[in-house]
């Protein structure tokens, strides 16, 4: 008898496994955060920037003054039988120069890695 | 008592093959934002860097004149299926699909305006949608 119901147990962890699978997806490079560590306000240069971070996805001028934005996404999508979950985050950079080209804020945020493989769509 | 036994164990084989035919989906980008989450804010003194280090940094950063616009950008997406045609696949050579659907994704964008300093001029969600929920009825 236990034989048997351990059979099954294994039988229906089988069929679970069958049915599951985990996806992961990118889009963009990771941010080096030394590189971005490396950058100052007030004394590195636009060119400076572009160096060490490479150029970026886009340059949007706001008031008088560039600013370079940097992304890059993640994604990982959990799946079981019947039930998935797909999550993305986005992490962003963002380097406001002066009209001199020199850098005068700096905002990063990294979401990603806060993004968990879920299988479970029910809920928050 | 066996006859009970029996219904019960028909009853779960029933409810298993039902749970087969059905598919539950979900899609989250990002951290939803709630109004809660935004309540620190206060127009002519909270600063750009302020509104980074509680919510990270906007999706986008866009100016319109002198006034810069961040806006945050999140989704939640629910999608439920039932394919009765699926339950035929027990014993039937052809399966033929008998389903129904329904997706709904919640989308909904919270920006801030600020003046050339980066000191918040005004905030809004740009929907408010209503809550999601599973539902396949696509009528």
């Amino acid at each position: 008898m236990k034989a048997c119901r351990a059979m099954l147990m294994f039988l229906v962890s089988l069929g679970l496994l069958n049915g599951c699978a985990f996806f992961r997806g990118h889009f963009g490079e990771d941010f080096d955060s030394d590189a971005i560590a490396t950058i100052h306000k007030g004394t590195t240069t636009r060119a400076e920037v572009a160096a060490r971070v490479g150029a970026p996805d886009e340059i949007v001028h706001a008031a008088d003054r560039d600013i370079f934005h940097y992304r890059r996404y993640d994604s990982k999508m959990g799946y079981l039988l019947v039930i998935s979950r797909f999550n993305i985050k986005g992490d962003h950079l963002y380097v406001f120069f002066n009209r001199d080209g020199v850098v005068d804020e700096v905002i990063y945020g990294k979401r990603t890695d806060r993004l968990e493989f879920q299988v479970w769509p029910f809920g928050d | 008592m066996r006859r009970g036994k029996a219904l019960a164990g028909l009853c779960v084989l029933g409810a298993a093959l039902m749970l087969t035919s059905c598919q539950w989906r979900r899609l989250s980008v990002n951290d939803p934002i709630r109004p809660d989450d935004v309540a620190f804010i206060r127009q002519g003194h909270t600063t750009l860097a302020e509104v980074v280090a509680k919510l990270g940094a906007p999706d986008e950063i866009a100016a319109t004149g002198d006034v810069l616009v961040a806006r945050y950008r999140f989704r939640d997406g629910k999608y439920f299926k039932i394919d009765l045609g699926r339950l035929l696949s027990f014993w039937s050579p052809v399966t033929p699909e008998m389903s129904m659907a329904r997706g709904q994704v919640e989308t909904d964008i919270f920006q801030v305006m600020m003046n050339p300093q980066g000191i918040v001029q005004e905030q809004a969600f740009a929907f408010q949608s209503p809550a999601t929920r599973f539902n396949p009825w696509p009528f």
